[in-house]
């Protein structure tokens, strides 16, 4: 019920950001689309690539700029202490947000999951599901990681707007690798964009720069040490001490 | 007989203590305790260290020394043993822009677990003054709206405690006066009610007890009757004599400093009862035709001992 009324508040709670929310869920990654869509082969398999690329920056647009905003205002301490004699509790409104940006990328996650899978010659189904829910957690847990660490909403709209900006471009969202040179590679190897590139991919026959394995074990490792950096962060006693 | 009393006993601060990690000591040894049904005032000029205790009351800080049990729940301890059991009016006008009054307040009764929400939230928003505003999101509320709004969310959960930072500052005189009564009327109920305030007038009208601090520390506390008497403040009386020939010689007799501005006369004495006693003989003598007496205020009392002391 508290959950629900949560979500309730978030919802209403963004009708003053509509614009916001259209330049990053929508406006933003269906330019970046339509323009790398312009100058590439029209062919099936690079319009399956964009668009499946566009999942992943859909998630990036939706937690990355938007969430992690909402969760850093939520830790700034004057908005701590408004929460503080309120009968919710900080990670119960984390997870709400969670849900509400979960809830806003869905339509155009699953145009953009068809587009790719009706444009791919391989699907496999459960493993593209698996990579997309997968993608969603550990961008959501991303996104509200950075909110939580940065605490400052003033500081944040130049951090994340920057963050954003570099995990999509050096990661493979809307370009293929295979003519780039190796120190680049590996670069884009630390980006944890590349590996739910890489996972969400692999659904459609894709490859990557590294395995499918290799990618899932990144993934899996980072979300559970996000998931409990963030579930100490917004559990914690005390919050306005500075540790 | 002990376990009764201490079952009373909403908020006990026993040798409070914090310090930042910058080395500065924001509350140093404070005692305070509130009892069930009781109204206490904080008083501080600003840095005083109310806002610290405050938010050490909220399970925000962590106490460096000492504890506060609130309930009968220790804070330091179980910091989040307030949610729900305590009603908070923060020092700042904060809230949720995008939520206009009614889903404000509907929402935190929601939380809250209440039922006849309709009904209730009418009756919450009338009463603290934002009737006609209900429709109107956060963002486009004035500071003292948004405060009443603080106010309304505090009331609806129906705690028997409210921790109250400034609860009236950029309100308006006519919904100041509406909040004091409110909060008259919650201490009737038997509601204990911490107040953290700069204004003089609202801690003597309201609290049964005050606390004065400064630089982290209690300087003064009891009642705002036994503040107003705690030093000696001077007293000034301006009146006005039917014989100022008469007057003039009695004051001579009697070695009394006078100034006189056309027929009023103006005497400082020392203290409230060498006026008193003054003013009985000059009504024996010359007699009174006006009189207007400055009594030891305590506004004046509490600006005395602050200046004193800092």
């Amino acid at each position: 019920m508290k959950l629900f009324t949560a979500i309730s508040m978030e919802i209403k709670g963004l009708r003053i950001y509509r614009m916001q929310l259209f330049i990053s869920l929508i406006l933003i990654p269906f330019s970046y689309a339509f323009v790398v869509l312009l100058s590439s082969p029209k062919s099936g398999e690079g319009i399956g690539f964009i668009f499946s690329g566009m999942i992943v920056a859909s998630l990036v647009g939706s937690y990355i700029s938007l969430l992690s905003m909402r969760v850093s205002n939520i830790m700034k301490p004057s908005v701590l202490e408004l929460y503080a004699a309120l009968p919710v509790n900080t990670g119960c409104v984390v997870v709400a947000q969670m849900i509400v940006y979960t809830l806003f990328v869905l339509p155009q996650l699953i145009l953009c999951a068809a587009i790719a899978a009706f444009n791919s010659e391989t699907i496999m189904a459960g493993r593209f599901i698996f990579g997309i829910i997968l993608s969603i957690y550990g961008v959501a847990v991303l996104g509200a990681s950075i909110g939580a660490l940065i605490r400052n909403p003033f500081k944040a709209q130049g951090i994340i707007s920057l963050i954003s900006w570099i995990l999509l471009l050096v990661s493979p969202t809307y370009y293929s690798t295979t003519d780039l040179g190796i120190i680049y590679k590996v670069i884009l190897l630390v980006n944890p964009v590349t590996h739910f590139l890489n996972i969400v991919r692999s659904g459609l026959g894709y490859s990557g720069l590294t395995s499918y394995v290799n990618s899932l074990i990144y993934v899996l490792i980072m979300s559970v040490l996000l998931t409990n950096y963030l579930r100490i962060k917004v559990q914690r006693m005390f919050m306005l001490e500075k540790f | 007989m002990s376990r009764k009393k201490e079952s009373q006993v909403t908020i006990s601060v026993k040798n409070l203590t914090k310090i930042y990690p910058n080395g500065k000591k924001a509350n140093d040894s404070l005692d305070i305790q509130v009892n069930t049904g009781e109204t206490i005032g904080i008083i501080g000029p600003n840095g005083a260290g109310k806002t610290t205790l405050v938010r050490q009351m909220l399970g925000l800080l962590k106490p460096s020394e000492g504890y506060i049990e609130i309930l009968g729940k220790n804070i330091a301890r179980e910091p989040k043993s307030v949610k729900g059991k305590v009603g908070y009016v923060p020092q700042y006008p904060l809230s949720f822009p995008s939520l206009t009054v009614k889903e404000l307040i509907t929402a935190v009764m929601k939380l809250s677990g209440k039922e006849s929400i309709n009904e209730r939230s009418k009756q919450i928003i009338e009463m603290v003054g934002l009737k006609g505003m209900e429709k109107n999101k956060g963002y486009q509320l004035s500071s003292g709206s948004l405060k009443l709004l603080l106010m309304a969310t505090a009331l609806v959960q129906e705690t028997k405690l409210l921790i109250l930072d400034e609860p009236t500052s950029m309100v308006d005189i006519v919904n100041r006066n509406r909040i004091r009564q409110i909060l008259k009327s919650l201490k009737e109920q038997g509601n204990s009610i911490f107040l953290a305030t700069h204004d003089m007038n609202e801690a003597k009208e309201l609290c049964d007890k005050i606390y004065i601090i400064l630089q982290g520390k209690i300087i003064a506390f009891g009642s705002p009757e036994k503040i107003s008497t705690l030093i000696k403040s001077p007293t000034e009386v301006q009146f006005v004599s039917p014989d100022l020939e008469k007057l003039k010689v009695f004051l001579e007799s009697k070695k009394i400093k006078a100034t006189f501005r056309e027929n009023v006369t103006m005497i400082s004495f020392p203290e409230l009862s060498e006026t008193i006693k003054f003013l009985a003989e000059l009504e024996e003598g010359p007699g009174i035709s006006y009189i207007r007496l400055e009594s030891p205020s305590f506004e004046k009392a509490v600006f005395n001992i602050l200046e004193r002391r800092s």
